[in-house]
């Protein structure tokens, strides 16, 4: 071998096995110890041998907003919190493994918090926040912001092109983040779509889709970007069941597939795909899941997780509901696991106060 | 035990030429040493040219704690119809700590292990030893991490001042 060793005296397999077991959070230190170490950690099969060896560890992560904590005396010893003076988001980490909660590092020159109503997507091992409403003004903004884990640093990404747009479905698939729809600052819809090359920091258009969709949902199933639900300009709230599918290998939009979602289009949000399997919270206690062409019930989601719930995917096929946190019942997350024959066991943790707030964008992914 | 008496007893030759006499069980832990008696089960007598004696006899060591243990735990199942949960999470937490206990040795002696380990195909061995320099990394600047390892820095000045200047990773600890 030409270069040296990335452990002195010892295999590149077994140092290699060394460096994949340390967690994420270390390798800002790890990839300044020499080039060797930094282009290892940096490398993709360098991720794709900790999924294999499952030393990956799942993150999730939300946009959620600072709570202002009130302590409401030691005697009865409650707590509560209001969310009365600026709402400030920023971007907590949650990780379902360990339970263990934590904070992003703010977006350099952002005073301000996160963009309120920004969406997040995960690339590699990189988080996408894109568009989002600026804390300030609240004007719609076209920012993308990329933050990479494995150095820790934030860079700003070339910003969206087109009208400045709110409320767009957005899913990433390897390298590519996709974005379609929502609605420009005259509150029409959009049928536009485009998509963002992280590692080359560059937008391409894609066609159009059919029909306008203002609030749908963007998540990728075997390949293909579902944008899905969503309402049309004239009818304003009316989500349709329908969802349109981009074909990133054609490069084209299939057909309009009607009715396929369930009746209850409002919880469109709550919309992942796991596996080739498509997830959706129902009717405020239920986890639905598409099969062939129906939806049935996976479950039901535990009672203390039943206000403001939101849905996201782990790794290794896993579910997280976090929940909670109004009416008196206190913020829980909860980690999913579907069995054959068993059906779902659920995994419950408690949320520490430092982030009780109130959760808007939230994505996950595996480091 | 009379069994022990009877079992076959393997003789394991270092690198520097010092005999190591071990039961054939103890001797099984090493998967690379297993695939020769069960290729030539006659056999008694290994050299073994790449481990020398100091790590040898650690492998031997904790092959031989690890033999004991599962006996032990084999027995009480075998004296009590089933193994009772305290007891069998007593005694791997024992384990444990015997593990933990063995691995405090200086970087070179856990490089050397790691590579007897991987020769002779240990892999509980190999699993403790590797997670240990994996240990030894986490939560050390890279200069501490550098002087661990013996790595030498090939960042130009200008890579090291980038580093510097870059935010530094804020992760907040929470219980």
């Amino acid at each position: 071998m030409d270069c040296p060793n990335l452990i002195p005296g010892l295999p590149h397999e077994i140092a290699q096995e060394c460096l994949i077991r340390i967690p994420y959070d270390y390798f800002r230190s790890v990839r300044h110890v020499c080039r060797q170490w930094k282009q290892e950690v940096e490398s993709a099969p360098f991720r794709s041998l900790r999924k294999e060896t499952g030393m990956a560890q799942s993150v999730v992560i939300s946009a959620q907003s600072e709570p202002s904590i009130v302590t409401a005396g030691e005697q009865n010893n409650t707590k509560s919190y209001t969310a009365s003076g600026p709402i400030v988001y920023r971007l907590s980490l949650f990780h379902p493994d360990t339970g263990r909660w934590g904070l992003l590092p703010m977006i350099p020159g952002m005073p301000i918090g996160m963009p309120l109503f920004c969406q997040l997507a995960t690339a590699g091992n990189k988080l996408v926040m894109l568009g989002g409403w600026n804390g300030e003004t609240w004007a719609a903004t076209d920012w993308v912001f990329v933050y990479d884990f494995t150095a820790g640093t934030w860079r700003q990404g070339a910003p969206i092109p087109g009208p400045r747009r709110s409320f767009f479905a957005c899913a990433a698939f390897e390298n590519l983040v996709f974005v379609a729809g929502g609605h420009d600052n005259d509150k029409n819809g959009l049928k536009s779509a485009m998509v963002y090359d992280v590692s080359s920091d560059t937008w391409t258009p894609l066609p159009d889709m059919s029909i306008e969709r203002d609030e749908p949902k963007g998540f990728f199933l075997n390949g293909k970007f579902v944008v899905a639900g969503g309402y049309i300009t004239a009818e304003q709230g009316r989500f349709r069941r329908s969802v349109q599918m981009f074909d990133p290998v054609n490069w084209t939009w299939d057909p309009v597939e009607e009715n396929w979602l369930d009746e209850d289009v409002k919880a469109i949000n709550s919309c992942v795909a796991v596996d080739g399997k498509v997830y959706k919270l129902k009717d405020g206690r239920y986890v639905a899941v598409r099969e062939g062409d129906a939806w049935r019930i996976a479950a039901e989601v535990p009672a203390d997780a039943r206000m403001t719930t939101r849905l996201v995917t782990a790794g290794n096929n896993r579910l997280v509901v976090i929940g909670g946190g109004s009416h008196g019942v206190l913020p829980v997350a909860y980690v999913a696991t579907e069995e054959a024959g068993k059906g779902m066991t659920w995994q419950r943790w408690d949320v520490p106060m430092e982030y009780w707030g109130h959760i808007q964008g939230i994505c996950s992914m595996e480091l | 035990m009379a069994r022990s008496s009877t079992e076959n007893m393997i003789t394991l030759m270092s690198s520097d030429g010092e005999e190591f006499m071990v039961t054939e069980k103890v001797a099984r832990e090493c998967t690379t040493i297993r695939n020769m008696l069960e290729d030539d089960c006659v056999i008694t007598n290994i050299p073994l040219p790449n481990v020398t004696s100091d790590i040898l006899s650690m492998v031997i060591e904790y092959c031989m704690e690890h033999v004991a243990a599962a006996e032990k735990a084999a027995a009480e199942t075998a004296e009590k119809g089933s193994s009772s949960a305290p007891a069998a999470a007593k005694a791997n937490k024992d384990l444990e700590e015997w593990d933990k206990a063995f691995m405090n040795v200086d970087v070179y002696t856990l490089c050397d292990l790691i590579l007897a380990a991987n020769y002779l195909n240990v892999s509980g061995l190999l699993d403790l030893t590797i997670q240990t320099a994996a240990n030894l990394i986490k939560g050390k600047s890279p200069e501490q991490i550098r002087k661990t390892f013996h790595i030498q820095n090939d960042l130009s000045l200008e890579e090291e001042e980038k580093i510097r200047s870059q935010t530094p990773w804020a992760f907040e600890k929470s219980e």
